[in-house]
């Protein structure tokens, strides 16, 4: 762990740099604390390089780790609310955070996004799903869907 | 001599079988690659040391001169387009290369480093003064040690694609950054019926929830549930645990909501929606009458039996609408006195077993019908029934490969547990229970 002040760089996919307080990230991602721990990280000269992750997306990644930083004490549901307001995007958008969360291992970011996603399955039905998570290729072939439909008509 | 080979992307080993020449007293460890070749270092009766080689192409081995004088404590790899030889002797670590591949007499030394063995790294770096190269060495001997708390070996970075290597199609390459874990994340916290619905919602999906190992990984993340079935009825209401569900309900108790929602026109805010039809007819005749089914369950497979046609019985998994239909239980033609079913899983042999129990007291007998689900038959034990034994409990336990039953003695204070063994097949008296 290091002192509450110091900074670390994070490079985007576009090579945009975010300057972060280090203890926001040791906090909440164990890639980063693995690397700040070890060593590996030289604070004069290091940025991290996160090839997969975009410039709109880390930002929100660095939202979300320094609120919950700084408002860990807050109350449940207020934390609630700002992380329904915080996952309030597109699919697209969610997918994107998956992934960064996922490649970072920030793990209450995966399983608020798994929450998430688990709450817009569920209780829907397959039209429904393939509507929201914008899915446009099925892979089954016609007479697949068919045999599906007529199987099970109380799932579409 | 037997040479075991595998070729990657096959499914199977081969064998290799070769005569050991007599004269070889050792052959060292750790071969090195070179020109389609494994190379060798070994030792004759005369302590002489030569190489070794086992040839890809041909599949046969061969001798050839090596001619240094050195112990052959080390191992051969390739550098510069030449093969050659690293060891060590005790405090000295030295290269060789054999400038003209098969003559002895063309080994030229590289470098020499003095150390201890105990400092014997797994990879060595060498600085080329001539070429301004560094060099990583590898050490094969040393590859897998761990040195301390690290576990170091030499190696090259590659973009291989697995796909490329492989021969057959059966062989199937996996990837640990695929999207699959996460997926599969998601898919274990859904209810049962959601998941159910993602099978159809993408081919990809399909595919991930069709998998045995998803089935496996599903099965512990998913909390008990309830069935619930009309008496009238063929259709079983699953009535699934939900947190938040449970959570906004906490203070209206869920046992009076249960009973709720069998009331016809209820308004409450559970609704048995995900339904599965037992794949059993109800006869005509009692069709406005009460139907009991005898359902027995383990691991989330049903095995049932109709209270009115006792020589049907089925094994279904009433989620996914699958069922076997078990074969006929030979008659029992005595009257007996106490018939008890168990439906039950050996994980040692992955086996499914129904049993049926008769125990006939009057002539001290027990006949104990066993079926493994998946075959055709039904297999009789017949065991002497224990005199002292008066009466057996229905519902047995199943432990450690075996099932646990408690029975009362003659004596009626004391109960003892009477055990039935998957593996031999045997009952037998286990001990006394507690008293109290």
């Amino acid at each position: 762990m290091g002192s509450p002040l110091k900074k670390i760089m994070l490079c985007s996919s576009e090579k945009e740099i975010f300057s972060v307080e280090e203890q926001v990230m040791v906090q909440h991602s164990v890639i980063i604390n693995n690397m700040i721990e070890d060593g590996s990280y030289n604070y004069e000269e290091s940025k991290i390089p996160l090839d997969c992750v975009d410039s709109k997306t880390l930002k929100k990644v660095i939202d979300y780790c320094t609120y919950h930083t700084h408002h860990h004490n807050d109350n449940q549901e207020d934390l609630e609310a700002w992380d329904a307001q915080f996952l309030n995007v597109d699919s697209n958008g969610l997918y994107d955070l998956l992934m960064a969360a996922n490649y970072l291992e920030i793990r209450n970011l995966l399983d608020l996004i798994y929450r998430t996603i688990k709450n817009m399955i569920k209780g829907k039905k397959i039209d429904e799903i393939r509507r929201i998570l914008n899915i446009k290729d099925h892979g089954f072939t016609p007479e697949e869907e068919e045999q599906n439909r007529k199987e099970y008509p109380h799932f579409y | 001599m037997v040479v075991e080979m595998h070729t990657v992307g096959t499914s199977t080993w081969i064998n290799i079988e070769v005569d050991y020449p007599k004269y070889l007293t050792h052959v060292f460890k750790h071969p090195g690659y070179f020109n389609g070749a494994l190379h060798w270092i070994c030792r004759d009766v005369d302590k002489n040391y030569s190489i070794w080689a086992f040839d890809f192409d041909t599949e046969q081995f061969q001798f050839f001169s090596y001619t240094l004088k050195s112990q052959g404590k080390g191992t051969i790899l390739k550098f510069r387009s030449s093969l050659c030889f690293m060891y060590f002797d005790e405090l000295l670590v030295s290269m060789w290369m054999m400038k003209k591949y098969g003559v002895g007499e063309s080994w030229t030394p590289i470098f020499q480093y003095f150390i201890t063995i105990s400092q014997l790294p797994s990879c060595m770096a060498y600085l080329d003064r001539e070429n301004q190269e560094f060099i990583i060495f590898g050490t094969p001997w040393y590859d897998f040690k761990v040195h301390g708390k690290f576990q170091v070996l030499r190696h090259v970075p590659t973009l291989i694609l697995l796909k490329n290597i492989i021969i057959r199609d059966n062989v199937e390459v996996q990837n640990i950054y695929s999207l699959v874990d996460i997926i599969t994340d998601i898919f274990v916290r859904l209810p049962i019926k959601s998941v159910l619905i993602c099978r159809c919602v993408c081919k990809h999906w399909n595919t991930l929830i069709s998998d045995s190992n998803f089935a496996k990984l599903l099965f512990t993340y998913t909390p008990p549930a309830t069935m619930i079935r009309d008496c009238h009825s063929r259709i079983f209401h699953l009535v699934e645990y939900d947190g938040i569900a449970w959570h906004e309900r906490r203070n209206n108790p869920f046992y009076l909501s249960l009973f709720e929602v069998l009331e016809p026109n209820n308004s409450s805010s559970i609704k048995l929606h995900p339904k599965f039809e037992i794949p059993l007819p109800i006869p005509k005749s009692f069709q406005s009458k009460r139907v009991y089914v005898h359902v027995h369950s383990c691991n989330g497979l049903f095995h049932m039996r109709w209270s009115i046609d006792k020589d049907i019985s089925f094994v279904c998994n009433p989620i996914t609408g699958e069922f076997i239909r078990l074969p006929k239980q030979p008659p029992i033609l005595t009257s007996c006195e106490q018939i008890s079913w168990y439906f039950g899983f050996h994980p040692k042999t992955n086996q499914y077993k129904v049993m049926r129990i008769h125990i006939f007291k009057h002539d001290h007998r027990m006949v104990v019908q066993m079926h493994t689900v998946g075959t055709s038959i039904w297999i009789n034990i017949e065991v002497d029934y224990p005199k002292h034994l008066t009466y057996v409990f229905e519902h047995p336990t199943y432990f450690n490969g075996a099932l646990h039953w408690i029975g009362i003695n003659v004596d009626r204070n004391a109960k003892s547990i009477w055990t039935f063994n998957f593996d031999t097949e045997h009952f037998q008296f286990f001990s006394n229970t507690p008293r109290g």
